[in-house]
């Protein structure tokens, strides 16, 4: 073997050698590429999903809030209607007669009076007038308040109490007379 | 003697171009490595954009809705205040009858 060709062989060899680092270089990074696209798809989807998720829960958040906001939106409307109902009610007994006041007054009186030993019927100053034997008091209200002389059983029958006991009893009814 | 040196240092030669091809190869590889975690943010960021555009459109959705389900609130509170009409004389009536009771 001349010099020449010795030569020749040794740097032959060496490209050679060169490829074949050059070539598994390139395969180990092309792995390393598919490794590392793998795993960023793999976190992103994760993103995706998640975000999908919370996507569809933000919808439905602001969903169930007007939905919830609308029945309670309609819900109020009825109790305002139904506060309107009361309040004509209110407004058609006092100012109707004296005469009808009188008579209700009574009825107020007679319904609870056997109730109450020794009864004493309180009547708001305004309207004690419209009463005989009653006991005349700043009450504010129409109505009677029957009491005990000895103040042990009283029974509350002014206008604003009964409203506020009869808007719970009477509810079911008034609710289907005004909204079925 | 001089032949053997000069193939000496051809060999010197052909083993440094070798080394400088590991080198570069190692180099590749650590750069590759390297851009692993930028690589991987930049796709996690692309799907943080998507994942805002998505909840944009759902909000976006869900708002036309809330238009519509609050015309229709507003439309059934309007026709329960009409229909109440026609049951307000008889609802004062029963008024009436539970505050004589």
């Amino acid at each position: 073997m001349g010099l020449d060709e010795l030569e020749s062989r040794i740097k032959k060899d060496a490209e050679e050698k060169i490829q074949v680092i050059d070539k598994e270089t390139e395969e180990k990074i092309a792995k390393l590429r598919d490794e590392i696209n793998q795993e960023a798809k793999a976190e992103s989807g994760k993103i995706l999903r998640e975000g999908e998720q919370e996507a569809k829960l933000a919808y439905r958040r602001i969903i169930a809030d007007i939905v919830i906001k609308g029945k309670d939106k309609i819900e109020k409307e009825k109790n305002t209607i139904i506060d309107e109902a009361f309040n004509k009610t209110r407004d058609s007994i006092l100012k109707s007669s004296e005469s009808d006041k009188t008579r209700f007054l009574n009825k107020l009186v007679d319904k609870d009076k056997n109730k109450v030993p020794n009864p004493k019927v309180i009547v708001d100053k305004k309207y004690a007038p419209l009463l005989k034997n009653s006991v005349a008091a700043d009450l504010g209200d129409f109505g009677v308040i029957i009491e005990s002389k000895d103040g042990k059983v009283r029974i509350d029958n002014t206008l604003n109490s009964k409203i506020e006991r009869l808007k719970v009893t009477l509810k079911p009814q008034i609710s289907s007379l005004l909204f079925k | 003697m001089n032949e053997i040196e000069h193939i000496k240092g051809i060999e010197q030669e052909a083993e440094k171009s070798i080394e400088q091809a590991r080198d570069n190869a190692e180099k590749k590889i650590r750069e590759t490595k390297t851009e692993k975690q930028q690589i991987i943010d930049a796709e996690k960021e692309k799907a943080k954009q998507e994942v805002s555009k998505m909840i944009d459109k759902e909000k976006k959705k869900a708002e036309k809705e809330v238009e519509s389900l609050s015309r229709s609130i507003e439309e059934e509170i309007r026709d329960i205040r009409n229909k109440s009409q026609s049951g307000m004389e008889k609802t004062i009536q029963l008024i009436n009858k539970g505050l004589m009771e």
